[in-house]
């Protein structure tokens, strides 16, 4: 039976490497994604990973094993990946930086070249969000964390997560539904 | 659970139970979702090819070794006791061995309650400056209001009234040692503080947060010892000395970040 997110810490914080090595498998990737999401370049959505799991390291005394892994490490992985943003001090226009290539070796050709527009205004509409309401979005839609969930990597209130939520989906369904009329 | 449910089945397409639409129209992020579900895009898991991350990450986990590693993988509440204790150790002892002169015209109660804010200021600024990037992050603007109003307070209060005064002639010389004094007294905690702290990169927004706490120990260091209450004095001497602490650490740090990238 597979070991819980929350175990593999345990077992890192004992000493046990391979569980490291688990739990980026299992996070990697994802915290990369969300990351290209909120900074919009792949090397910096790679150097936020690294970085969130050596703050991982850093803050291994720090982990609570009661408390739920897969939160913590994204709140890590939104602090780091907002610096970044900051530190770049531009707004990410371009959309197809802000979106991940799939895998679209088995689509028909037409099939690619809607995909990865379907994906530019996606991303552009992201861009017209705030920090918070992406961020929300990002969590939310893409990454399936719960609100509670959000609430605690944010750290904000639970009210406050859902009225961003709203907001957000709200804009994004004016801007996409605008777009698709176009 | 049922926001959760509610979102689940809207990324697989999948139709809403009649229970679950009652939910949604009366939940307003829910509802909002549901409206805008039809033009979000299907979060499918696209790859990122990650390359030698991994290898890369261990490496340089690898890598941390050392006195200044050791002390970083310390929990946050031992790393924030230690800068706060060491503040105690530099000013209990100044307050013991080398307090201000007996003064009967000094305001006593109201030098206890500034010494007792700033130490309030200096605990925020601590914790605030060790507190990872596994916490929330609250804004620093309030911080950053305190710890300008602890600097200039005391010469913008009406001056207390005191039995010692500067000699003539002396001003540069006393503020100029007070400067020092405020400096040397405060740096071994903005050190100790940039020391500990975990991130390697640091934003305009808190770079200056180890700093900030090293000259309010300073400040604090200058109340318990100075016997001068001239407004000018204290501004120049003491204010300065706190001030000239924080940028000094924020430039420090700011080197050591281009530095390392």
């Amino acid at each position: 039976m597979a070991q819980t997110d929350e175990q593999l810490m345990s077992a890192y914080c004992a000493g046990d490497q391979a569980a490291f090595r688990e739990l980026f498998g299992r996070y990697g990737e994802r915290l990369a994604l969300a990351a290209l999401r909120i900074v919009g370049d792949e090397a910096a959505a790679r150097d936020v990973v690294q970085q969130t799991f050596l703050q991982l390291h850093r803050a291994r005394n720090d982990y609570d094993p009661s408390r739920s892994f897969r939160p913590w490490l994204y709140t890590i992985a939104m602090n780091l990946a907002r610096d970044e943003r900051r530190r770049q001090g531009r707004r990410r226009e371009d959309a197809l930086d802000m979106e991940p290539e799939a895998d679209l070796g088995a689509q028909h050709p037409e099939q690619v070249v809607a995909t990865q527009e379907r994906r530019r205004v996606m991303a552009s509409a992201l861009a017209t969000l705030s920090e918070d309401q992406r961020q929300v979005v990002v969590l939310h839609w893409y990454e399936g964390l719960s609100f509670p969930e959000i609430a605690q990597t944010t750290g904000a209130g639970l009210s406050a997560v859902k009225v961003r939520a709203h907001r957000a989906y709200k804009k994004l369904r004016a801007v996409l539904g605008q777009r698709e009329e176009e | 659970m049922s926001c959760k449910r509610v979102r689940d089945k809207l990324r697989r397409g999948a139709a809403l139970s009649p229970e679950e639409q009652e939910h949604a129209e009366q939940c307003p992020a829910c509802e909002a979702l549901v409206d805008a579900s039809p033009v979000l895009p299907e979060p499918e898991a696209p790859t990122l090819d990650l390359g030698n991350l991994l290898d890369d990450t261990l490496a340089q986990i690898e890598g941390e070794k050392g006195v200044r590693a050791t002390v970083r993988a310390w929990p946050t509440r031992r790393r924030i006791a230690a800068a706060l204790g060491l503040a105690a150790l530099i000013l209990i002892p100044i307050g013991v061995f080398s307090p201000r002169p007996p003064d009967a015209e000094f305001p006593i109660t109201r030098w206890a309650m500034l010494l007792a804010a700033f130490s309030t200021v200096l605990g925020g600024m601590v914790f605030r400056a060790l507190r990872g990037p596994d916490r929330s992050e609250p804004s620093v603007f309030v911080l950053a209001g305190a710890f300008a109003l602890a600097a200039f307070i005391e010469p913008l209060l009406p001056e207390a009234p005191s039995a010692h005064a500067i000699a003539d002639g002396m001003f540069i010389t006393e503020t100029m040692k007070c400067l020092m004094y405020g400096v040397l007294t405060g740096a071994p905690v903005a050190l100790l503080v940039a020391f500990m702290d975990r991130r390697d990169r640091h934003r305009p927004y808190r770079i200056w947060l180890a700093g900030a706490a090293g000259g309010l120990t300073g400040l604090s260091a200058l109340m318990l010892h100075c016997r001068f209450a001239e407004p000018d004095h204290l501004l120049a001497g003491h204010s300065t000395a706190a001030l000239l602490l924080a940028a000094l650490t924020s430039v420090g740090l700011y080197v050591a970040d281009r530095i390392r990238s």
